[in-house]
């Protein structure tokens, strides 16, 4: 195949937002999410440097997964309203993720140009479902698979911080902040931040180093341990 | 299309600063017609020829919570220059718009749909900063050369500096054109530039010692003696004068080529700098495109065994009209994935360009694209004459 693509491939940055939405969600965190969602089409889209580049896909899980955006071209998106339904499963949230970005990129064809994808994963709950969510996690971020994503992970409320610690690849945060409407908004800036700061830097090799910048945030940074690089 | 005579937001001097940026018209230019159309026009776009000055980022929730109000504007939210302040507006009050610079016209297509203007430039205050522009076209022994590099969108947001750099220069017994094209790692936003111009300028006077007869004799020991050596010259020089820092704080990414007055020639790079060959509207990789995600890369130098990590290809002796083209990623990509620009570049390079035009010939705007551009340029010695 030639390295010469016949129709126009811009590169893009695929992000997945991967929402807890079980019950534990309902109330103000479900209302901050749903204001945000399209706040941060807003704010994506009215910056060239990160709208051109970043394409958006929702993913919520409780006891189901549901891709409820696929990977998108944020200035075509219609953001989904959420609603909170269920417990929690990680594992079909995450792999529902991996899908999404995975099938979002071939849909860009053969031979285009993307950046590594990253996963942003916000919970408020534990995982309670029977089944061991640690091995989907280490499929979806393989380094040795093309597709393999960064996972930035978000706690609050009741998440276990180790169980946050975990899920992630080396960007894990906990807030602290009690109201959890406010939890949620600081949470969605941070992505918002970490994809604009991200997508700002893709302009040399190996730019593109993910960032979150948590300046003026009460979120935490939780350790890096050995078993959350892979 | 619209294409005509742009007006590009990369600075205040016309003269100085040719950008690749959106197209905000100075009044006193006019468009000249017959420019290609590659691009339809797209009713849904802002029209890049309105003369608005950028419109403040949106107001949205984020902006009224515990961050400062800033925060809200988004635009000026992008990736700190050097950890100090940016030079955004820290009181939370709105500044005033900034009229459009005054530049020059030029017929550098727009290629993608719903391309918006691009934010005013921001310099980098970083005192090892490049040039945002550096451009330069001549003969260089019997060919002509042409290079130029412009800094991308997200340092000119961002107010960081541009991290490519090349150099040339003629082996000492003059049967050699030497050639290098060195990008610097964005995870080093305040210290690659650094690696890379001196990389490219040690490549090129490392390789000055080389002839072309040892180079037909074993290429791939001479260049790799070329990057060994260069690289033991960069990790010498950072612990004498720049002790601070560590090679990784002077990574870059790099190609090199070394030419022969006739015969085969050779390049070899590390990382995803490429290395293209353009006949007529033909192009060609010398080097396979990696796969996978473009922001990782295979390795990078400074390196302990450079010549092990390099890649190596001949270089057929090229043809009347030929071009041979060291690249920085952020040209490559867009050369890959985009017919328009590859159109567009042809054309231009067609036949040989002088400063001017080389940097000119990267002021195209492309969707996504925003990443700093260099372009070295070799044509065919049947061209020299023009």
């Amino acid at each position: 195949m030639s390295a010469f693509s016949n129709v126009e491939r811009p590169a893009v940055f695929p992000v997945c937002l991967c929402i807890d939405v079980s019950y534990s969600m309902q109330g103000p965190p479900m209302t901050a999410v749903n204001d945000a969602l399209p706040e941060i089409k807003a704010a994506i889209k009215a910056d060239p440097s990160t709208g051109e580049i970043a394409r958006l896909a929702v993913v919520t899980f409780s006891d189901q997964a549901d891709i409820v955006l696929p990977l998108t071209d944020i200035a075509f998106a219609d953001m989904p309203v959420l609603s909170p339904q269920g417990g929690t499963n990680f594992d079909i949230g995450l792999r529902a993720s991996g899908d999404a970005l995975r099938d979002g990129i071939k849909g860009l064809g053969k031979g285009s140009a993307y950046h590594q994808p990253v996963i942003f994963f916000i919970s408020d709950g534990e995982h309670n479902a029977g089944v061991d969510w640690t091995h989907t996690r280490g499929q979806i971020t393989s380094k040795e698979d093309k597709y393999g994503a960064q996972i930035v992970s978000f706690g609050f409320g009741q998440a276990n911080r180790e169980a946050i610690q975990q899920v992630s690849t080396g960007f894990a945060f906990f807030t602290d902040e009690s109201d959890p409407g406010t939890a949620v908004r600081e949470i969605l800036r941070t992505v918002l931040r970490s994809i604009r700061t991200t997508s700002s830097s893709f302009s040399s090799a190996t730019g593109g180093a993910l960032s979150v910048p948590l300046d003026g945030t009460k979120l935490t940074q939780l350790p890096l341990t050995q078993h959350m690089v892979n | 299309m619209r294409v005509g005579k742009f007006i590009g937001r990369k600075g205040r001097h016309a003269a100085a600063a040719p950008g690749q940026g959106a197209a905000v018209p100075d009044t006193a230019d006019t468009t000249e017609p017959g420019a290609a159309d590659l691009t339809p026009p797209d009713p849904m776009s802002p029209d890049p020829t309105s003369p608005e000055p950028m419109a403040p980022a949106v107001d949205n929730v984020f902006a009224t919570d515990s961050h400062s109000a800033t925060d809200g504007d988004l635009a000026t939210d992008a990736v700190p220059a050097s950890g100090t302040p940016d030079g955004g507006n820290t009181t939370g009050t709105a500044l005033p718009p900034i009229a459009p610079p005054r530049t020059l016209a030029t017929d550098a297509p727009q290629v993608g749909d719903h391309l918006q203007p691009l934010p005013l430039p921001r310099l980098a205050p970083t005192t090892s900063s490049l040039p945002g522009l550096r451009a330069d076209g001549g003969t260089l022994g019997d060919r002509w050369l042409g290079a130029a590099s412009l800094a991308g969108q997200s340092h000119l947001n961002g107010g960081s500096t541009a991290q490519d750099a090349y150099q040339f220069t003629l082996s000492d017994d003059g049967s050699l054109l030497i050639a290098a094209v060195c990008d610097g790692m964005g995870s080093r936003p305040l210290t690659s530039q650094i690696g890379a111009t001196l990389l490219a300028s040690l490549l090129c006077e490392t390789a000055r010692t080389v002839t072309a007869g040892q180079l037909a004799a074993d290429p791939r020991a001479v260049l790799g003696g070329v990057l060994d050596a260069a690289c033991a010259r960069v990790t010498r020089l950072r612990t004498a004068g720049l002790p601070g820092l560590t090679d990784r704080d002077l990574s870059c990414t790099a190609a090199l080529a070394l030419l022969p007055a006739t015969g085969t020639g050779w390049a070899t790079r590390v990382g995803d700098c490429a290395v293209l060959r353009l006949a007529g509207e033909a192009w060609e990789t010398v080097f396979d495109r990696d796969g996978g995600p473009v922001n990782m890369v295979s390795a990078a130098l400074p390196h302990p065994t450079p010549a092990e990590v390099a890649e190596y290809a001949p270089l057929a002796e090229e043809s009347p009209g030929d071009c041979l083209i060291l690249a920085s990623d952020g040209l490559a990509e867009d050369a890959f994935g985009s017919p328009a620009v590859r159109a567009w570049l042809a054309e231009r390079w067609s036949r040989p360009c002088d400063a001017a035009a080389m940097a000119d010939s990267l002021r195209y705007r492309r969707r996504g694209s925003h990443d700093d551009r260099t372009a070295l340029v070799v044509w065919s010695r049947q061209l020299r004459n023009g």
